[in-house]
C-alpha cells in the first residue's frame, strides 16, 4: 500500500510542482510573487470544459486552446496590472495580486456558478497494474507530462534565445537592459510562459479532480508551499517540492488521518524553514 | 349634451370597474426562497422552475379556487438566498414582510432555513421546506412544514436494504466532516446498530474539498469490508468511488447523496452504486410515472427530488386555500388539522406535530445503463 500511496501521492505531486514551477518563473524575472497563479489553472480548466464538454470540440484542439488563453491573460496581467506596479513596495505588489486572485476567482463563480464539473479523462481505459501499483491512466499522462515539460523547460532556457533572455532579467535586470534586452517584453513573456505551464496543469488535472471555481486558492497554497520547501526561486526545488507534498498528503492521509494532512504540510514548512531557512535546492536558478 | 354624454359613460365605466370581481386586479401570492446564485444555485433553479410550472398549470385552468366557488389568478414570488443564511434572511422578511403573500415555500438548505425560522414563526406563515436537518423540525414552530423525508427515514430505508435485501454485514463508514456528514454517520450508525445489531468494521472521516482519495479507498480495502457507505456530498463521494474503483473494490459503495449531481461527477464509476432517496423518477407507482411523462413533455429532461417536493407544496397550498382561502392564519390553522394528503412524493401528513409530512423514501441503485433503479421502496 505504501507504493501505491506514494505513485498516487507523486501524479497529485507532479501538478503541484508545475504550478510551483510558473511561480519560481515570474518571481525569477519580475520579482513578484503572483497569488493569482492558482487561478490561471482554473482558467484552463474552464476553457477545457467549455470547448470539449459545452461545444464537443476535440481534445487535441482543446488542449493548446486551454494552454494558450491563460498564458495571453498572464500576458495581459503582466502588461494592465503588475507593470504599474514594478518597483513600488513589496506589499502593494502582493496586495494588487492577492486582489487578482480574488477577482479572477469570483469571475469564475459568477460565470460558472460554484458548482463542481465532471472532465472527461484525456486517454481512456482502466487503470494499468505495474509490478501490483495500480496506476490510473490519467496519473500516467501528467507524470509524463511533467517530465516532458521539465525537460522543455530545460531546453528553453538553456539554448534558446528567449531563455537566455529570461535567465540573464532574472540575474541582473539593469545588466540585462545594458546589453539590449527589452526588460519589460521579457518580463510580461515569463509571465505568459508562467500563466500556460499552469494551463498545462489546469488541463492535466480537471479529469482528475473535477472543475470548480473555488479550486484556485488551495491549489496555491499548496504550491507556493511547495516552492518555499524547494527553495523559492528554485526550479528543481519547485518540482521537488510539489512532489513531496504530493506524496505526503497521502502517506498522512492513510497512516494518520486526511484531517492532519494540512498539519504535516504546515510542520515540513516549519521545518524546512527552520532548519533550512533557503529551502532544500536553493541553487537550481 | 356630447360632454355629458361622455361623463356619463365615464362615470358608468368606473362604477363597473369597481364592481368588477377583484380577481381581475389582485393574485393570490406564494413564496418561494431558493438558492439562485452561488453554489447550489442548479438545484435551486429546478426548484424555481418545478414551484412555477405547478403555478402555471393551476392559472391554465382559471387560476386558484376559493372556497366561494370564484377563482382567482395564482402568483409565485422568488427570492435568492445565495445559500448564506444573512442573505436569506433578509430575502425572507422581504416575502414574509409583503402582506399579499399567504405561504412560502424554502428555503432548501439547512443552514439558512434554521437561523431563519423564527421570521416566519414570529409572522404566523405556513412555511414549507426540503431541508433535512433533524433540528429544524425540533424546536417547537408550528408554522414550518417539511415536505422531505428525513436522514432517520433514509439511513432506516438503506441499512435494512443493506443487511436484509443484499445480506452485507462487514461495513465501512466514511463521512465528511462537515454538518451533514457527522450527522448522516451519527444516524446511519445508531440504526445499524439498533435495526441490526451491527457496528462498522471500520470508519473514517475526511474532509470537505479533500481531492486525492486514494489513502481513504486503501484503508477500506485493507479492512475487507464488503460495504462503503459513505456519507457526505457528491463531489467527494464521486473523487472516493472513482478511487475506490481505481484501486480495484469489488464490494458496494452506499451514498446518501447518490443523485443526478453525483451521476454527472461520477459518470461510469456510479454503475452498481446504491443510495436512499426521497424520490426519483423512476419510481414505479402511478403518480410519479403521470408526473414524470408530464415533466419531461414540459421540459425534456428528467424530474429531481426537489422538482416533486415543490410541486406538490405548491398544490398541497392551493388545496388549502380552496377549503379556507387565501389567508396566512386560516391557512396555518387548516393545515395543521388536515390529517393526510396525498402528493405525487407520497402520503403527507400536514397535521404531524413537529411538522415533519412525509417520512417516504426510495433506495436506488445505478444499472449499466446509468440508470437509478429502484430496488426498495419505503412509504
Amino acid at each position: 500500500m505504501f507504493f501505491q500511496l506514494a505513485t498516487s501521492g507523486i501524479a497529485t505531486g507532479c501538478a503541484y510542482a508545475l504550478i510551483a514551477l510558473g511561480f519560481v518563473m515570474i518571481w525569477n524575472t519580475a520579482s513578484v510573487v503572483n497569488f493569482a497563479q492558482g487561478e490561471f489553472v482554473v482558467i484552463a480548466m474552464f476553457v477545457a470544459l467549455t470547448c470539449h464538454v459545452t461545444l464537443g470540440w476535440p481534445l487535441w484542439l482543446v488542449l493548446p486552446i486551454a494552454v494558450l488563453i491563460p498564458a495571453l491573460v498572464g500576458y495581459a496581467t503582466e502588461r494592465v496590472v503588475i507593470r504599474p506596479v514594478i518597483g513600488a513596495a513589496e506589499m502593494t505588489v502582493v496586495t494588487v495580486t492577492i486582489g487578482l486572485q480574488i477577482v479572477l476567482s469570483d469571475a469564475a463563480k459568477i460565470i460558472y456558478g460554484g458548482q463542481p464539473y465532471s472532465f472527461p479523462p484525456l486517454i481512456e481505459g482502466r487503470p494499468l497494474s505495474i509490478l501490483g501499483i495500480v496506476v490510473p491512466r490519467q496519473s500516467l499522462v501528467v507524470i509524463a507530462s511533467m517530465v516532458v515539460l521539465a525537460v522543455g523547460l530545460h531546453f528553453l532556457s538553456q539554448k534558446t534565445s528567449f531563455g537566455k533572455r529570461l535567465r540573464a532579467v532574472s540575474q541582473d535586470r539593469e545588466t540585462a537592459k545594458l546589453m539590449g534586452i527589452d526588460v519589460n517584453r521579457t518580463i510580461a513573456e515569463g509571465f505568459a510562459l508562467s500563466a500556460g505551464i499552469a494551463g498545462v496543469a489546469g488541463v492535466l488535472l480537471a479529469p482528475i479532480i473535477y472543475v470548480s471555481a473555488g479550486l484556485g486558492l488551495p491549489l496555491l497554497i499548496k504550491s507556493f508551499i511547495a516552492a518555499i520547501i524547494g527553495g523559492f526561486g528554485s526550479y528543481i526545488g519547485a518540482l521537488i517540492g510539489g512532489l513531496l507534498i504530493g506524496v505526503l498528503d497521502n502517506l498522512v492521509g492513510f497512516y494518520i488521518s486526511s484531517h492532519y494532512r494540512e498539519v504535516f504540510t504546515f510542520l515540513v514548512l516549519i521545518l524546512v524553514l527552520l532548519v533550512r531557512p533557503q529551502g532544500l535546492f536553493p541553487h537550481h536558478r | 349634451m356630447k360632454r355629458r354624454n361622455f361623463l356619463s359613460y365615464l362615470t358608468a365605466g368606473l362604477l363597473a370597474l369597481a364592481y368588477l370581481p377583484a380577481s381581475a386586479q389582485e393574485p393570490v401570492r406564494i413564496g418561494l426562497d431558493a438558492v439562485l446564485t452561488g453554489p447550489g444555485a442548479n438545484n435551486g433553479e429546478r426548484i424555481r422552475e418545478a414551484a412555477q410550472w405547478a403555478v402555471d398549470l393551476i392559472n391554465e385552468k382559471g387560476g386558484v379556487a376559493l372556497p366561494d366557488g370564484s377563482k382567482r389568478p395564482f402568483e409565485l414570488v422568488v427570492v435568492d438566498d445565495q445559500a448564506k443564511p444573512d442573505v436569506g434572511l433578509s430575502a425572507i422578511r422581504r416575502l414574509v414582510g409583503d402582506k399579499s403573500i399567504v405561504a412560502f415555500m424554502g428555503p432548501d438548505w439547512s443552514s439558512v432555513t434554521y437561523p431563519t425560522l423564527f421570521v416566519g414563526a414570529e409572522a404566523g406563515i405556513p412555511q414549507f421546506t426540503s431541508s433535512v436537518a433533524q433540528r429544524i423540525t425540533q424546536e417547537g414552530h408550528k408554522h414550518i412544514f417539511r415536505a422531505r423525508s428525513t436522514d432517520t427515514d433514509w439511513m432506516g430505508a438503506l441499512a435494512d436494504y443493506l443487511v436484509k435485501q443484499e445480506g452485507k454485514k462487514k461495513l465501512g463508514v466514511t463521512y465528511a466532516n462537515n454538518e451533514f456528514g457527522r450527522s448522516g454517520r451519527d444516524v446511519f450508525v445508531r440504526i445499524l446498530k439498533e435495526a441490526h445489531g451491527l457496528d462498522p468494521v471500520v470508519e473514517l472521516s475526511y474532509a470537505v474539498g479533500d481531492k486525492d482519495f486514494t489513502s481513504v479507498a486503501g484503508r477500506m480495502i485493507q479492512s475487507g469490508v464488503d460495504v462503503v457507505v459513505n456519507l457526505g456530498n457528491q463531489p467527494e463521494g464521486a473523487l472516493l468511488v472513482k478511487d475506490l474503483n481505481n484501486l480495484g473494490f469489488t464490494g458496494l459503495f452506499a451514498f446518501n447523496s447518490a443523485d443526478s449531481i453525483f451521476l454527472d461527477l461520477a459518470k461510469s464509476n456510479a454503475e452498481g452504486v446504491v443510495g436512499p432517496l426521497s424520490w426519483v423518477h423512476t419510481k414505479p407507482d402511478d403518480k410519479s410515472k403521470a408526473f414524470n411523462e408530464a415533466f419531461q413533455k414540459r421540459f425534456k429532461r428528467d424530474p429531481i427530488g426537489h422538482s416533486v417536493i415543490y410541486f406538490d407544496a405548491v398544490n398541497m397550498i392551493v388545496d388549502a386555500i380552496g377549503k379556507v382561502g387565501p389567508s396566512r392564519e386560516a391557512l396555518l390553522k387548516y393545515l395543521k388539522s388536515l390529517d393526510t394528503w396525498a402528493g405525487v412524493q407520497g402520503t403527507y401528513h400536514p397535521s404531524a406535530p413537529t411538522g415533519d409530512m412525509i417520512h417516504a423514501s426510495v433506495v436506488i441503485r445505478y444499472n449499466k445503463d446509468l440508470v437509478p433503479e429502484v430496488v426498495s421502496v419505503r412509504d
